[in-house]
This record gives structure tokens, sequence and C-alpha cells, in this order.
């Protein structure tokens, strides 16, 4: 047999949670990675515990079979492990910490605590290394969506104001229009008024090419709206909202919506919800999530919602307020989202979006969902071409009468010349609450209002006196497209579209089939 | 040089500047997101064009940014998922420089295109530490000096970082401890 001795230093450096015990298994020494933790002349036995007691016999035995000792230290717990080596009188315990299932480092030890070549410090550091990296992942995936969502979100405010600019244009371009369909009509016997009136007509028309192309351009999101079916929607992003929640956080997802089919932007929808979900996460204390999906009846329209839910602790609702990222504005016990990215994502699909906070009385204190609707396709609101106009007809015979409504004078003065000369009976009005005073005091066969209006929209409007006047003939006009109408969840199948600028025979036989 | 140096550069632009001043450094140095991937190795010119565009964002020449940086990564390592490693390494300044090399052999298992230094500690008493850096890149002295600067804070401590010269290839730093209050 082969004796090796070693110099107190080498013994500290080879094995660094070594201990030294006499025969009476007091403590002598012990190595740097203890230091501090055990005191010499303590007894092993009254210091450590482990699957078996420490005693003489079971170190000599040790000793002898070369199976390991096991030592558990407590406060806080430190897991040792390692062979028994007889010395003259006592034991060497050539011991080595084991990392516990936990952190990279157990019980506070650092690297010193191992031996040079101990592979355990590099699967900790490798553990560390790929737990830092999952985390990282987790980060950068939110980040990528909220970098998406700014982009769309400034694409958006671009589109916007170049659509403002190109709407404003065309309705000029409108103007000029009607106006030389005035000049071409009222001066049809002066051919020298005639071929300029004419060219300048034309000339706006292909104006009108350039502007409507810039406001169809502008109406186009990053993503384009799609219809598509609202479950299945949810189970393709499933793992993404999983992802995002991170592993402290469960996400309970149940889909219950068969069929259903919502109109929106598809990534839209899907970042929608994942803002939703981290803010839910970030302003409570819950572990699980529950997102739900079903098809629900809202002011006598069948809704798609997405319902999200925080189970556990929440904070209070009056912290929530301000807790929450500051989007939403506190109402009682209902939070409202006012001027959110979601909310905007939201209501421009014609939906809506709220927010309730648990009570005590209900036994929910605490809870906090949140809910997203929206129309499903298909559903009343969406253009299907002419109908069959309303039963009853005309009323007191003669030209039928129209209600006019523009808030641009100069268009609204041209529009309701040319009616005149069509054989209209006219009444303008250069806004929907004047529009509303004059359905009161009369009575009109037909609506011809612009949509884009300040205060009262047309679109608006158009229901309020759909409402009360279910006989009335609707047409609405605009430079925009109908699906970018803010208020198109309103809209009604039997209504007529115009684009403007407004092509007079269009607008005529329009008006005539409408009014038949 | 591996990703996590550029987030950190980034953070470190987002924290003293905001998000917009990151965004037009990562423009000017023609890097996106592919470039912020923590255990990616990426060619040293992306990493030099970053630390050029960040300088120049700061009103900072090259090396006193990287001096800057230096102490910045220390809290930002920290601070970060990595700080359980960063505890791990060391709980003190001559066990952290002791061990760095072991730290970095793990990184070099994960990562094996990364160039990582060497540290080596040639003596330490009470009033301070001598060591030694090597590493098979240029000009990065002024890093380490920002480096050793943040680690004397980490543990508490105050005093000087100075490059005493280089010897045999590398480069011979001197960290000089405050007395401690008693």
């Amino acid at each position: 047999m082969t004796m090796i001795s070693f110099a107190a230093q080498h013994l500290a450096r080879l094995f660094p949670a070594h201990l030294v015990v006499g025969e009476d298994l007091a403590i002598i020494s012990c190595g740097p990675a203890l230091a501090g933790r055990v005191a010499v002349g303590t007894r092993l036995a009254d210091l450590a515990g482990g699957e078996e007691p420490v005693s003489a016999s079971r170190l000599a035995a040790l000793a002898h079979g070369g199976a390991e000792l096991d030592l558990i230290l407590g406060e806080p717990v430190l897991h040792l492990c390692g062979g028994v080596v007889p010395l003259g009188a006592g034991y060497l315990l050539a011991l080595h910490i084991v990392p516990n299932g936990g952190g990279v480092h157990p019980a506070g030890c650092t690297v010193s605590d191992f031996a040079p070549g101990d592979p355990v410090v590099q699967a900790m550091m490798l553990g560390g290394i790929q737990r830092a990296m999952l985390e990282e992942s987790r980060e950068t995936a939110l980040e990528l969506a909220q970098e998406r969502q700014r982009t769309i979100e400034l694409l958006g405010r671009v589109s916007r104001a170049a659509g403002h600019m190109a709407h404003e244009f065309n309705n000029l371009i409108s103007i000029i229009g009607l106006n030389c369909d005035r000049l071409l009509r009222d001066l049809a016997d002066r051919p020298e008024v005639q071929r300029p009136a004419a060219l300048i007509r034309d000339t706006a028309a292909r104006g009108s090419v350039i502007t409507q192309s810039l406001m169809t351009l502008a109406g186009q999101q990053d993503d384009t709206s799609e219809t598509f079916a609202l479950d299945e929607a949810i189970e393709f992003h499933r793992a993404f909202f999983a992802l995002i929640l991170g592993h402290e956080t469960e996400l309970a997802c149940s889909t219950g919506a068969p069929g259903a089919r919502v109109r929106v932007s598809h990534s839209g929808l899907a970042n929608c919800v994942a803002n939703l979900l981290v803010n839910l996460r970030d302003a409570g204390q819950g572990r699980t999530i529950a997102l739900a999906t079903r098809v629900i009846a809202e002011d006598e329209r069948d809704m798609a919602e997405i319902a999200l839910l925080m189970h556990g602790r929440t904070l209070p609702a009056n912290a929530l307020r301000g807790g929450i990222e500051a989007l939403f504005a506190g109402a009682g016990a209902h939070l409202l989202f006012t001027g959110s990215s979601v909310e905007r994502f939201v209501r421009d699909a014609g939906g809506r979006i709220s927010v309730e906070t648990g009570s005590a009385e209900s036994g929910t204190e605490g809870a906090l969902r949140l809910r997203l609707q929206f129309p499903l396709a298909g559903a009343a609101g969406t253009f299907a071409g002419p109908s069959a106009p309303a039963q009853g007809g005309l009323v007191d015979g003669g030209g039928p009468r129209l209600l006019v409504v523009d808030d641009e004078p100069y268009a609204l003065e041209a529009l309701s010349d040319l009616l005149c000369d069509l054989g209209y009976a006219v009444t303008a009005c250069d806004g929907g609450e004047q529009a509303l005073a004059a359905l009161r005091h009369e009575r009109f066969d037909l609506l011809l209002t612009d949509v884009i209006m300040p205060g009262l929209s047309g679109t608006e409007l158009a229901e309020q006196a759909s409402r009360a006047h279910p006989d009335l003939r609707v047409v609405l006009m605009s430079g925009y497209l109908p699906e970018h109408d803010p208020h198109r969840g309103q809209h009604r199948d039997e209504w007529q579209f115009m684009r403007k600028p407004l092509d007079i025979a269009r607008l005529e036989a329009v008006l005539r089939e409408t009014c038949a | 040089m591996y990703g996590m140096i550029h987030r950190g550069i980034r953070q470190m632009m987002i924290d003293e500047l905001g998000e917009d001043a990151w965004r037009e450094v990562q423009h000017a140095a023609g890097t996106g997101p592919a470039e912020l991937i923590s255990a990616e190795v990426y060619p040293d010119a992306t990493t030099l064009a970053l630390v050029a565009s960040a300088a120049q964002r700061l009103g900072l020449d090259t090396a006193s940014f990287l001096r800057a940086f230096g102490r910045y990564w220390v809290r930002f390592a920290e601070r970060g998922s990595f700080g359980a490693i960063m505890a791990f390494v060391g709980s003190d300044l001559p066990g952290f420089i002791t061990n760095l090399d072991r730290m970095h052999r793990s990184v070099r298992v994960a990562m094996p295109e990364a160039i990582l230094p060497a540290f080596e500690l040639l003596e330490h008493d009470a009033t301070g530490l001598r060591l030694a850096y090597r590493s098979r890149r240029d000009g990065l002295e002024p890093f380490v000096i920002g480096l050793l600067e943040g680690l004397v804070a980490r543990f508490g401590q105050a005093g000087q970082v100075a490059l005493e010269g280089h010897d045999g290839g590398a480069a011979l730093f001197r960290i000089t401890l405050e007395p401690q209050p008693a």
C-alpha cells in the first residue's frame, strides 16, 4: 500500500469541504469551505444529520467498505458527500458539496468552495447560463412583440395623418367636381364655358384618383384584416401566450366559441391578447390566468368574446388603477380603457373592451377580468349591396324629399343645387344635430349624409334617424371606404354607400333605385 | 464578442439617455435585434461599431467610454439573469478574480467561439491586489480598468485601479484599496 501525505494547504485545495475528526468524532479541523460553519471541537453527530446517524462504527464501516458518507449541515442547509479515509486516530472525511436542485450556488457557496477539477462547478455554471438564456428568450419575445406593436402604432399614426390630409383634399376635389357639374348644367348653352368646366372636372377627377389611392393606402395597416375562426386563432397562439407569461404564471385556456368568426388583423389580435396577459400578470399576484372564449348577445348583436381572468390575489381596485400600465382610467367598479393601443384596435374592429374587478360581496375580491368583444363576421353591419326598398314607398306624391347633410358648405351648396335640378325636394343641413332637428319637424324619404363630420358623425346620425324613422332610406357619402369608418359596426345592410368625389350620374341612379 | 456585451451597451444607453438614443446608436452602427442574442458570438467589428456609436452619442472618446462601460458591466451582469452566476464566482474581490477563469471556462463550453480573456491574481493583501490580464484582443485595457473599478465597488470597497505596464503579453494592473473603517 502506497502512503501519500498531504500538507494542510494541499488538502484544503483538493478537498475544500473536508473534515478531520478524532476517534471521538469531534472535529479537529475543516476545509476553507466549511470555515465559519463548523467549530473545532464540535461533535460530528451534533453538527450534521443525514439518512443515518453518524457514529464511529458507521465511519469505520464506510472507511472499510468504500461507500460514501452523506452529511446534511443545517441553517442554511448544505449537503456534503464523500469518502471516509481512516487516519491514525480518527478519520478524514474527504467531502464535496452537492448542489441542490435550485440555484447556482447552494447555501451561499462560491466557486472557491469546490476543488479545482470538480465538474460540479461547470455543471452549475452551465445550468445557470441555461436559465439565463431561457429568461432572456422570454424577455426577447416580449420585446419583439412590444416593438412590433410600436411599429404598428407608428404606421397607424402616419397612415391616419396621411389619410386625413388626403380626405381633406378629396373633399376639395369633390367640391370642384360638383360645381363643374353645376356649370355644365346651368350653362349648357354656353360652349365657351362648357369646355373649360369639363376640363376642370376631368382634371379634378384625375386628382381624385391620386387622393383616393393615398387614402386607400393610408387606410391599410401593417396587418390587413381578415376573417378567421376565433378559437382556432387562440389555439394557434396558445404556446406563445404561455411562453411570454413565464414559468411562474400558468395559462388556463378554454375555447368555447366554436365556429365563431371575427374580422380583424390576425397578428394584431395576438399582440393585444399578449399585451393584456403581461399586464394582468404584472398587476396581480395570482399564479393562474384563465383565457376563455364564447359567443354572447350584446345590445342585440352577437359578439365573440375573449375573457381574461386573473385568479388569486390581485391589488385592490384603487391600486390597480395606478398599478396597471397607465392605459386605464378608473371609473367606479369598472375600469375603462382610454387611448390605449388595445382599446383602439378593438374599437376599430367595431368591438368593445371592459375591465371588471372582483368584490368582497361576491367572494371574488382581488379578481380581475378583462373582456374583449368583437362583432361576429357576417353579422349586421357588413355592406351587402342594394336590397329591396322599405315598404310604404313615397308619401304626399311629388319629388322625393331628401335630407342632405354635409359639414362642408360649398359641397352642401353644390350638391343641393344639383339635386334640386334633378327634381328632388332638398333640405340642406350642415351637421348631424341640425339634421336631427329637421327630422323632428318634417318627414323625409331619404337621408343623404356625409360620414365624417364633427360632433355627430353621419353614421351615428343615420343610426338615430333610422331608429326614429324606420321607413327612411339612407345613403352615406365619404371619401373613405366603408370598412375604414370608425363606426362601421353600426352600418346596416340596407344602407347605400357613395364614394366621394361623387359621380352625379351614379348618384342619380342610386337615388332613383333607392327611392323607387 | 458575445452578444451579452451588446446587450450591456444597449442597457447602458437606455439607462443614460433613453430608448430613442439606443435606437440611434443601433442605427448608426448598422445593427438590430439580431445582434442582441447573449449566447451568440459576433465579429469584433460589430462590437466595435456599437462601441464607437455609443461613445459618440455619449460625447466620450472610445477609451473613456470603455472605462465607463467596464464599470457599468459589473452592475449590468449582477442585476440580470447572470446575477446568480456572478454571486457564485466569488464573495470577495480576490476570490472573484481568482475564479474568473473557471467561470470563463464554463462559458466557453456553452459558447465555443467566444474569445475570453484570462486573469491571474499575482498578489493581494489588505492594501490591494496585483493581477495580470491576458487577451487576444488589443486595446481593451480601459475596459478592464472600469471592470476592476466596478468590482471594487461591488464588494463594498473603495480604491484606485491603475495599469502598471505590460510584461510578456500580459497587462499588469494594480488595485490600491482604501483602508476599511474599523
